[in-house]
């Protein structure tokens, strides 16, 4: 995996647009016309779009000969979603670590228990 | 183990650095709510909303995993501004899991927001308390603040609260103290080293996280604040072993320089609230901000719970 992939991955994401060409090839290849139609926007708008998630690796573009499906690439998404799932972990971990570590530290309790044996 | 004030209710206590209004239209206004209502990874669509005593708001919840919720809340009490009471979690003939009441009120800019759930017992307020903690509940304030903040000044940020059980005092020395954040801090099986170390304002860290595999990545921490009893507000960097900046290898865009600011707010004598603030560092570039931005969206649109549809849809074809 070439180090800049997930650059290019996260710049390519960076539009709500393409997010959610993602989300519904997600469900499932399709044509570039039924892609275009939740949104209000020119075929080559949408083309530009599809255009930068090729490049990106995310989209591949079918070779068939009425129409060019376009199908979703997991690849660099499991990429991402492997980097994001760190970061999503990295503070719940984070305290989940200083909770058990409190756990060590406060033993010996300030409040002495009712009854203690004494050594 | 302290009291509580009363064992069949859940408190939770938030401020928020907006005034009393845009929390309230935050709260109440469809399209505003959708924005955060829920736990990260959860999504929803509300089908209809009438907010008055006796109104109810009907939605459905959408899970990360593709699940839906549908709810049913109905409103008793509507204070604009001040006071929100109603029963949440039920839906046609399933009755409502618990009342709530949220109280709102404005002091110096900053809105305080006070929940109180009434359970029927303490055992079903004990079980509502692990179910939130199994959906990751909580996040749904962080939520809001994050959303607060982008509504008022554009800026991107990460927020997550936690309760831990020990004093105020013992939490500001978990930051502050490098014999205690060197133990909790690096992530497990990695230990971590000082190079340098002046925890003071102006003053800075460089240290060393070794791992497995001979592993060693460098950082270096700049304090910008360290206010007793409950303020420290630092960046962070990579860098590299010369304390040069660096990126991180496997993200050439993530920020160089993020910004942690810690809160610290006693809600008992044994017990502290941490607020958790992260965001890219000012100066940080268009591109840096739109990746933290992706991570970010990641985090919250659950894009991880996609994936089993997307591994199930690759390996079909």
């Amino acid at each position: 995996m070439a180090i800049d992939s997930l650059s290019s991955t996260f710049s390519a994401l960076a539009d709500p647009t393409r997010r959610a060409i993602l989300a519904r090839l997600s469900k499932g290849e399709t044509s570039v016309t039924e892609l275009a139609e939740p949104f209000a926007m020119s075929m080559p708008g949408i083309s530009k779009h599809l255009k930068v998630l090729e490049k990106a690796g995310l989209i591949e573009r079918g070779r068939e000969a009425q129409w060019r499906p376009c199908r979703l690439q997991a690849k660099p998404l499991k990429e991402i979603a492997d980097w994001t799932s760190q970061y999503k972990k990295f503070w719940e971990e984070s305290f989940d670590r200083l909770e058990e570590y409190l756990k060590t530290i406060q033993k010996p309790d300030a409040k002495p228990p009712a009854r203690k044996r004494k050594k | 183990m302290s009291a509580k004030n009363k064992s069949n209710e859940i408190r939770i206590s938030r401020v928020y650095d907006a005034p009393v209004s845009a929390v309230w239209d935050a709260w109440t206004d469809p399209k505003q709510v959708a924005q955060w209502w829920g736990p990260r990874g959860f999504t929803i669509t509300t089908h209809s909303k009438d907010l008055r005593p006796g109104g109810h708001w009907n939605y459905t919840m959408h899970g990360p995993d593709g699940t839906d919720y549908p709810n049913t809340t109905q409103y008793f009490e509507v204070e604009k501004n001040a006071k929100l009471v109603y029963d949440h979690g039920g839906h046609e003939d399933k009755p409502a899991l618990f009342r709530v009441t949220v109280l709102f009120s404005e002091v110096k800019g900053k809105t305080k927001m006070e929940m109180t759930m009434t359970l029927p017992t303490p055992e079903k307020a004990e079980e509502t308390r692990a179910i939130i903690k199994k959906f990751g509940g909580n996040s749904t304030w962080d939520r809001l603040a994050e959303y607060l903040e982008k509504e008022s000044t554009g800026k991107e940020e990460f927020v997550i609260n936690r309760t831990f059980d020990a004093p105020l005092a013992t939490m500001f020395q978990m930051w502050t103290d490098p014999k205690h954040f060197s133990r909790w801090l690096p992530p497990t099986g990695f230990t971590m080293q000082f190079i340098r170390c002046e925890i003071r304002p102006g003053g800075e860290g460089f240290y060393a996280m070794s791992g497995p595999n001979n592993m060693k990545m460098y950082g270096k921490v700049n304090y910008i604040k360290i206010e007793k009893p409950d303020t420290i507000v630092y960046t962070q960097q990579f860098s590299d072993e010369h304390g040069n900046l660096a990126r991180h290898p496997m993200a050439p865009t993530w920020p160089a320089t993020m910004l942690t600011v810690v809160k610290l707010t006693e809600e008992g004598p044994d017990q502290t609230r941490v607020t958790v603030t992260w965001e890219p560092y000012e100066g940080a570039t268009r591109e840096e901000i739109d990746t933290f931005i992706n991570a970010r969206s990641g985090m919250t649109q659950g894009w991880t719970g996609s994936f089993d549809k997307l591994d199930a849809y690759i390996a079909s074809h």
